[in-house]
C-alpha cells in the first residue's frame, strides 16, 4: 500500500494574490492529468505543472486530475499547497511525515 | 487592517440579515430564500463583502463598491469554494449576469451555456461537465434517439406511458432523471424507480441529470432585471444546455414531453423548449392519460398519499412504484410527507 491514495476530491489554497487554489481528485490509472488557469500561463505555465508533477512524484502518486488556479505563487507555495491537497484528499488530519515533507522542499 | 470571513446567520440573526440585505441592495441585488451557507467579509468590523451558497452553487455575491477590483472577492470566493468542497461536493456552480463571466474565469470556471445577454451558467469542477458528457457518448447507440427529462416525484403510469411511447417510437430512449433533492422523495428512491418502471423496455437508458437541470426552486434569479420572466430565462437555459451538449453527446434528435394545459409554468417551459430546439431536435407533445375523468399526475399521486389514501395510488402507479410506497421504506416516507403538511 503506498503511503498516499487519492480518495476524494479535496482543495487547497485560496485565490488570493500570490497563491495557488488547488484541487485534487482520483484518476483511476489514466496518470497526472493538470487543467491550469494563470495569468501568467505564458510564461510559467510548463513550470508550475512540473512543480506540480514533481512533488505528486515525490509523495509516490502516479494518477491524479487536478485543476488549478494560480495567482502568480511562487515553487514552494505551488509545493505546499501541492502537498496540503494531497493530505486532505488522502483524509490524513494527523501524524504527518515531516522528514519526508522536508525532503521534497528543495 | 486585515478582511475576517464571518459566517452570516442570516436566518437566526435579524441584525446580521438587516446589514446582509442592505450590502445586497446597494449592490442591485435581490435577497433570496434559497440560501444553505452565508458568509460575510468584514474590515475593521464593517461588512464589506457577501457571498452564498445553496448547496454547491454560489449565489448572491456583492462587493461594496470601495473594496472591488481588490483581494475583497477572492478572499470571499475561495472560502466559499473551500466551503463546498469540504462539504463532499467536488463541483461547484454559478449563475451570474454575463458582465461577471470573465472574473469568474479568472478564478477557474468555465462557461457551459449562457442565454443572451441576461445569464450565464458556470462550472468549476475537476470532472465535471465534460465528464457527464464523456459518461452518456459511452452510452450511446446508432440509430433514432428521444430524450425525456422527468422528475419522477413518484414515477407514475403516466411517467410510464411517455416513456412506453417514445420507446416505441424510437431505436433508443435515454430518460433522465432529475438528481437535485428538493422533492418528497428523495433523488436516489426517484431514480430507482425509474429504473424498475421502465425495466420491461430493453431500449431505455436511465441517467442522471446531474449538477445540469434545476428547478425553479433552485434556479437563482438575483440578478437578473425585474421584469424578466425567471421561469422563461431558466427554461430557455435548460433547453440551450439539452440541444447544445446534452442532445448530441446521446446523438438525441427527439424530445418527448407530457402535455400540460392546466400548468401556465410548464406551458412556458414547453414554449421556451420549442423556440430553442428550433430545427435542431423535434419536440414531441404527447396528451396525458387520464384515470376516473382525471390526468394522472405525482402530485396527484402524492396528495392522496398525504390524505392516507395510499391503497388508492394504485391505479395510478405501475406495481414497482406501488410495491414501495407499501415497503417499511415507503411507509416511513408518507409518514413525513404527512407531517410535513
Amino acid at each position: 500500500m503506498p503511503l498516499y491514495q487519492i480518495q476524494k476530491p479535496a482543495i487547497a489554497g485560496t485565490l488570493e494574490s500570490s497563491d495557488i487554489q488547488i484541487m485534487i481528485d482520483k484518476n483511476d490509472g489514466e496518470g497526472i492529468d493538470i487543467n491550469l488557469t494563470s495569468s501568467v500561463e505564458h510564461q510559467y505555465g510548463r513550470q508550475i505543472r512540473e512543480t506540480i508533477c514533481k512533488t505528486l512524484s515525490n509523495m509516490g502518486i502516479d494518477n491524479a486530475k487536478l485543476t488549478a488556479v494560480d495567482k502568480g505563487a511562487l515553487d514552494c507555495t505551488i509545493i505546499a499547497r501541492t502537498i496540503a491537497a494531497v493530505h486532505r484528499s488522502c483524509g490524513i488530519t494527523e501524524h504527518y511525515d515531516w522528514e519526508a515533507i522536508d525532503s521534497w522542499n528543495v | 487592517m486585515e478582511y475576517e470571513i464571518r459566517r452570516l446567520w442570516i436566518d437566526r440573526d435579524p441584525r446580521q440579515k438587516q446589514l446582509w440585505q442592505n450590502l445586497l441592495q446597494s449592490s442591485g441585488i435581490r435577497a433570496e430564500a434559497a440560501i444553505s451557507y452565508c458568509a460575510g467579509l468584514f474590515f475593521e468590523d464593517q461588512l464589506v463583502a457577501t457571498g452564498s451558497l445553496y448547496q454547491n452553487i454560489i449565489k448572491c455575491v456583492a462587493v461594496s463598491p470601495a473594496h472591488q477590483g481588490g483581494k475583497a472577492v477572492s478572499i470571499l470566493l475561495s472560502h466559499l469554494l473551500s466551503t463546498v468542497m469540504e462539504n463532499g461536493s467536488s463541483s461547484c456552480y454559478v449563475y451570474t449576469k454575463p458582465q461577471a463571466a470573465r472574473s469568474f474565469e479568472e478564478l477557474g470556471f468555465r462557461e457551459l451555456a449562457r442565454v443572451d445577454d441576461q445569464l450565464v451558467f458556470m462550472e468549476k469542477a475537476i470532472y465535471g461537465f465534460p465528464q457527464y458528457l464523456k459518461d452518456l457518448e459511452r452510452q450511446r447507440v446508432p440509430g433514432q434517439a428521444a430524450g425525456i427529462v422527468m422528475n419522477a416525484n413518484p414515477f407514475t403510469l403516466g411517467h410510464r406511458y411517455l416513456a412506453e411511447r417514445a420507446a416505441k417510437e424510437n431505436e433508443t430512449l435515454h430518460l433522465f432523471v432529475l438528481s437535485e433533492d428538493l422533492s418528497a422523495f428523495p433523488a436516489s428512491t426517484r431514480l430507482e424507480l425509474v429504473r424498475r418502471g421502465v425495466q420491461h423496455l430493453p431500449n431505455v437508458r436511465v441517467h442522471p441529470t446531474g449538477d445540469y437541470m434545476v428547478s425553479a426552486k433552485t434556479f437563482p434569479s438575483y440578478f437578473l432585471k425585474e421584469d424578466v420572466q425567471v421561469a422563461k430565462v431558466q427554461a430557455t437555459l435548460d433547453a440551450i444546455l439539452f440541444r447544445d451538449h446534452i442532445a448530441p453527446a446521446a446523438g438525441i434528435t427527439r424530445r418527448y414531453v407530457g402535455e400540460e394545459p392546466l400548468s401556465p409554468v410548464t406551458q412556458l417551459y414547453n414554449e421556451s423548449m420549442k423556440e430553442v430546439f428550433h430545427g435542431a431536435i423535434d419536440l414531441v407533445i404527447l396528451p396525458r392519460i387520464e384515470q376516473g375523468g382525471n390526468v394522472i399526475s405525482a402530485s396527484r399521486v402524492r396528495d392522496l398519499l398525504k390524505r392516507g389514501k395510499t391503497e388508492e395510488t394504485k391505479e395510478l402507479v405501475p406495481e414497482s412504484t406501488y410495491a414501495y410506497l407499501i415497503s417499511p421504506e415507503g411507509k416511513a416516507l408518507i409518514q413525513k410527507l404527512q407531517q410535513e403538511g
